[in-house]
C-alpha cells in the first residue's frame, strides 16, 4: 500500500524506551489514519475510569495517507487522548507543516505511554529517534521553544509540536501547537502532554511519499486545484479566512454575545475582515499543501495591545470579541497571540472568562474573589492580566484554569452561567433564529463535547441515503428551510461520517467549502475516494469512506458510553431552551422537538434510545468485540 | 526567453510547488527531491525561495570541474549533464541562490529545468509567487533580485 508509511513509534516515557512497529494493513483499511486510527487506538489501549493526567493515559499523534503529498489541504494532524477537561474521548486537530515533516520522516502515528521522570523532548530525524533532555526548554513559551530547537538542531527548518507554560502547569485547556500558531487546541491536549513531562516533538524528514497511480492521482489533484481556484467562495475565503464569519454571522444575528446570552452583537463590523484588513493584516499564510490560504499574518504596531502573529481565526477573535462583549480588535488579536505563546486554547479560555464575566454581572463574583480584578463585560485589560494567571495557575487564574464546568463548583449559583456540553465550552458562533436547529443537535451530540466540527452543515444534501430516509420533502426543507427540525437528525448522522473520514485522511474541511451562507463546492465523498484510491492503490468508493467514518464515530461513541455517558449528556446548554434574554429573542429550542430530533439521530445511527450503539450496528461495522465492553444489546 | 520571475512577497508558504516539482520529475512527493524549496519564516511570513532563475552569470557552470553544466542557448536553461556529473558539489558552493541540490542516491546534481518550458510550479502556484515571463536574461530587475535574495538566503542558511 502506498500513501501511508505503515510505521509508528511507541514511546514509553517512564522507561525512556522507543519501539518502532508496523501498523497492520487491516487497521489502516478500517480506520485510514489520523483521527480514525487514533480513536481506535485510544479505545483499545486505555482502560475505563483512568485519571487523564496520570500515567495510564496515552497521547496519540496521528496523520493520514494523504499528508506530505500534493493533495490539496493535506496539512492536518490529530492528537487524541482521554480528556482531562471532559473526562471522555478527547482530541484536537491542527495544521501547519508538522504533519508533512512527520510523514517524510517515515511515521504515521506516535503513541506516548507513561510519564517521563524529567522533562524530555522527542527528536526524530528519519530513522534516528531519541528522547532528549528538555530541562532547558521547560518554562519557555511555544515560540521560544521553536527558536531553542532551531539552535539545538542547527536547522532553521526543524518542525515541531510543543506545549507552553499552560501545558506544563496542566491547565485543563492547554494546547499542543504546531509551528507556534497551528494547534490541536481542544479538550486539553497540552495538559496531557505536560503531565507526561513531554515538552516537544521535533522532526526532520527526508523521505518521499510514493504514490500508487501517479497519473491518476495528479489528475484528481489538478481537478481539486481547479475547484479551489474557480470557486468564488474559496477565493473570498483566501482573503478573509474564517474571520468572514464575523461578517456573515454578524448580519444574521448569530454571534454568541456576552457568554451566548443572545446572538445580536451590534458593532460586529469593528471586528470584521474589513477592519482587520485595513489595520492589521500583513500577508496571506497557508498550511502545508493548501491552495486556499485562509490564514494570515497580523501586526498591531503600537499601543497597549501591540503584538504580531499568524491566524487569527473567527474562533479566536470571536472568543475574545463578541463572547466577552469586546469591540476592540487589537485587544482580541493580542489575546490570541498570548494564548498561542502561553499554550492556551483560545476557545475554552475565552469561554471560561465569559462565564466568569457573566457570574460577575449577576453578582455571584466580587472583586475579593478574583484578586481585585474588574470582570465587567469587555474589560480587556483584565483579560490581559488573566491569561498569564491562568497559564501559571496564579490566584483566580487557578480557578479558571480548570475550565468553566469545574470553575462553577467554586462559584455558588454560577451553574446557570455554564454554556458547555459534556464539559467542553461552546465556541463563538450562536445558533440563532434563522440557523439550522441541527446546529444545536450537532454540538450537543459530538463525541468530544460541544463542537461544531463533527457535523453542522448540509454537505450531503443529495446523498441517496438521505433521500431514502426522508424523501424529497426532507431534501427540499434542508435546502430551503434551514431553521426547521425536519430531517436534522438524519443529516447530522451522515455528516459525522463524512467529517470523520476527512479527519482520518487528514484533510481540511475547508476543501468541502464547509461554510455558513456560502456557495456549496462541488467536492464530495466520491471525489475524496478517487483521490485516496489513486494515492494508496486501495480502491475505495465514496460510500466505503462513509462506512469507515461511521466505524470511527461508533468507536468514539463507545469510548464515551464506556465512561458512563448516556442520552441525558446529549443535551444543549439550558439557556438554549429559553426564548428571551434581556428582552431579545434567543434561539429558543423547543425541548420536545429537540428530543424528536435526537430520536431521529439515534435511529439513523443505529443506536438505542440511550444512544448506545446496538450490537447489530457494531457487528455490521466489524466492531463486535466492543459490544460486551459497553453493554450493547 | 521565457523565464520564471519570483515574487516572494506573495508566497503563503504552502509548498505546493515543492510537491508538484518532485512529482513531475520523480513521480514522488518529496521536499528533498524538489527543484524548488521554500524556507519558511513562521513568525512573520517572510518566506524565501531557493530556485534557479537561470541567471546570466551562472557561476555554477564555471565552477564545474567536469563541464557537466551548460546553458541551452535556445531556452536559456542551465542543464546538468548527468553523464558527466560526479556530485562533487562545487556548483552548490558557487550558487548564490542555493538552488542546486545533490541527489544522494544517484550522487548527481539536480536543478530547475523549467520542465522543458512548461514549469509545473508556475501553473499551480495559487498566489502568483511564480510567474513565467518573457524576459531578457540579464535584465536589471533580475540582477537586483539576485543580489537581494542571495543576501537574505545566506543570512537565513548561515552560510550553509
Amino acid at each position: 500500500m502506498y500513501g501511508w508509511t505503515g510505521k509508528r513509534l511507541k514511546v514509553y516515557l517512564s522507561e525512556g524506551r522507543i519501539v518502532k512497529e508496523e501498523i497492520p494493513e487491516e487497521l489502516r483499511l478500517d480506520f485510514l489514519g489520523g483521527r480514525g486510527l487514533n480513536s481506535k487506538t485510544l479505545f483499545d489501549e486505555v482502560k475505563p475510569g483512568i485519571d487523564p493526567l496520570g500515567p495510564d493515559n496515552i497521547l496519540i499523534v496521528g496523520i493520514g495517507p494523504l499528508n506530505g503529498t500534493a493533495a490539496p489541504c493535506s496539512g492536518r494532524w490529530t492528537a487524541t487522548f482521554k480528556s482531562p477537561l471532559t473526562g471522555i474521548h478527547g482530541d484536537g486537530n491542527g495544521g501547519g507543516d508538522f504533519s508533512a515533516e512527520l510523514k517524510f520522516a517515515g511515521y504515521d502515528q506516535l503513541i506516548f505511554y507513561g510519564q517521563s521522570p524529567h522533562p524530555v523532548y522527542l527528536w526524530i530525524s528519519d530513522d534516528q529517534v531519541e528522547l532528549r533532555d528538555a530541562s532547558h526548554l521547560w518554562g519557555l513559551g511555544t515560540w521560544e521553544t521553536h527558536k531553542q530547537l532551531v539552535r539545538d538542531t542547527h536547522d532553521p527548518e526543524v518542525r515541531e509540536i510543543c506545549i507552553g507554560p499552560a501545558g506544563e502547569n496542566k491547565v485543563l485547556f492547554a494546547i499542543v501547537t504546531a509551528d507556534g500558531t497551528r494547534p490541536a487546541a481542544r479538550t486539553g491536549t497540552g495538559a496531557v502532554m505536560g503531565s507526561k513531562n513531554l515538552k516537544a516533538v521535533a522532526v526532520r524528514g527526508t523521505n518521499s511519499v510514493k504514490i500508487a497511480r501517479p497519473n491518476e492521482f495528479f489528475k484528481e489533484v489538478k481537478h481539486l486545484y481547479q475547484v479551489v481556484s474557480t470557486s468564488s467562495y474559496l477565493q473570498m475565503f483566501g482573503k478573509e479566512g474564517t474571520l468572514y464569519l464575523m461578517r456573515a454571522l454578524g448580519s444574521l444575528g448569530q454571534l454568541g454575545t456576552r457568554n451566548q446570552q443572545f446572538g445580536y452583537f451590534e458593532q460586529y463590523e469593528k471586528l470584521s475582515p474589513a477592519a482587520y484588513h485595513a489595520q492589521y493584516r500583513t500577508k496571506s499564510s497557508a498550511c502545508f499543501s493548501c491552495p486556499i490560504h485562509c490564514s494570515s499574518y497580523y501586526k498591531v504596531k503600537e499601543g497597549p495591545y501591540a503584538c504580531h502573529g499568524e491566524g487569527p481565526e473567527f474562533g479566536c477573535v470571536g472568543m475574545f470579541g463578541n463572547k466577552l462583549g469586546n469591540y476592540n480588535l487589537a485587544a482580541a488579536l493580542k489575546a490570541t497571540t498570548l494564548c498561542d505563546q502561553l499554550g492556551l486554547d483560545t476557545a475554552t479560555c475565552g469561554a471560561t472568562i465569559a462565564f466568569a464575566m457573566e457570574a460577575w454581572e449577576k453578582g455571584l463574583l466580587t472583586a475579593e474573589d478574583c484578586d481585585n480584578l474588574d470582570l465587567s463585560w469587555g474589560n480587556m485589560d483584565t483579560v490581559m492580566r488573566l491569561l498569564p494567571m491562568i497559564a501559571y495557575r496564579e490566584g483566580f487564574g487557578d480557578v479558571l484554569a480548570d475550565g468553566s464546568r469545574k470553575a462553577s463548583k467554586h462559584i455558588p449559583g454560577s451553574e446557570a452561567c455554564l454554556v458547555e456540553v459534556k464539559g467542553l465550552e461552546w465556541m463563538s458562533g450562536y445558533p440563532g433564529l434563522s440557523a439550522p436547529k441541527g446546529g444545536v443537535l450537532a454540538e450537543s451530540t459530538s463525541t468530544r463535547g460541544a463542537d461544531h466540527l463533527r457535523g453542522y452543515v448540509e454537505n450531503l444534501v443529495n446523498h441517496p441515503r438521505l433521500r431514502e430516509f426522508g424523501g424529497e420533502e426532507m431534501v427540499e426543507s434542508l435546502i430551503n428551510h434551514r431553521d426547521t427540525y425536519l430531517g436534522r437528525g438524519a443529516i447530522q448522522a451522515l455528516e459525522t461520517e463524512l467529517k470523520a473520514a476527512f479527519d482520518s485522511l487528514s484533510l481540511c474541511y475547508f476543501l468541502l467549502g464547509w461554510t455558513v451562507g456560502g456557495e456549496p463546492i462541488e467536492v464530495d465523498h466520491d471525489d475524496l475516494s478517487r483521490l485516496c484510491s489513486a494515492a494508496t492503490g486501495v480502491d475505495m468508493s465514496g460510500d466505503d469512506l462513509l462506512k469507515i467514518g461511521e466505524r470511527i464515530y461508533n468507536v468514539e461513541r463507545a469510548f464515551n458510553v464506556r465512561e458512563g455517558l448516556r442520552r441525558k449528556d446529549d443535551s444543549p446548554p439550558a439557556r438554549y431552551f429559553i426564548p428571551e434574554v434581556h428582552g431579545r429573542p434567543t434561539i429558543g429550542v423547543d425541548p420536545i422537538k429537540y428530543q424528536g430530533m435526537l430520536d431521529e439521530y439515534y435511529e439513523f445511527k443505529g443506536w438505542d434510545k440511550e444512544g448506545i450503539p446496538t450490537k447489530k450496528k457494531l457487528d455490521e461495522l466489524n466492531l463486535g468485540y466492543i459490544a460486551k465492553q459497553i453493554g450493547a444489546h | 526567453m521565457k523565464l520564471i520571475q519570483v515574487i516572494s512577497d506573495n508566497c503563503t508558504g504552502c509548498r505546493i510547488c515543492e510537491m508538484v516539482c518532485s512529482f513531475r520529475h520523480e513521480q514522488e512527493c518529496s521536499t528533498t527531491k524538489s527543484r524548488i524549496r521554500i524556507l519558511k519564516d513562521k513568525e512573520f511570513g517572510n518566506h524565501l525561495l531557493q530556485l534557479c532563475i537561470q541567471c546570466a552569470d551562472a557561476p555554477c557552470i564555471e565552477s564545474c570541474p567536469r563541464e557537466a553544466l551548460y546553458r541551452d542557448e535556445k531556452t536559456g536553461v542551465v542543464i546538468v549533464d548527468e553523464e558527466n556529473c560526479t556530485g562533487c558539489e562545487e556548483c552548490i558552493e558557487a550558487c548564490p541562490l542555493h538552488a542546486l541540490f545533490l541527489d544522494k542516491e544517484k550522487d548527481i546534481i539536480f536543478k530547475c529545468d523549467l520542465c522543458g518550458g512548461e514549469a509545473e510550479c508556475v501553473k499551480v502556484c495559487p498566489v502568483q509567487t511564480l510567474v513565467l515571463k518573457e524576459e531578457d536574461i540579464s535584465s536589471p530587475a533580475r540582477e537586483s533580485f539576485m543580489e537581494e535574495t542571495s543576501k537574505l538566503l545566506s543570512s537565513r542558511l548561515g552560510g550553509k
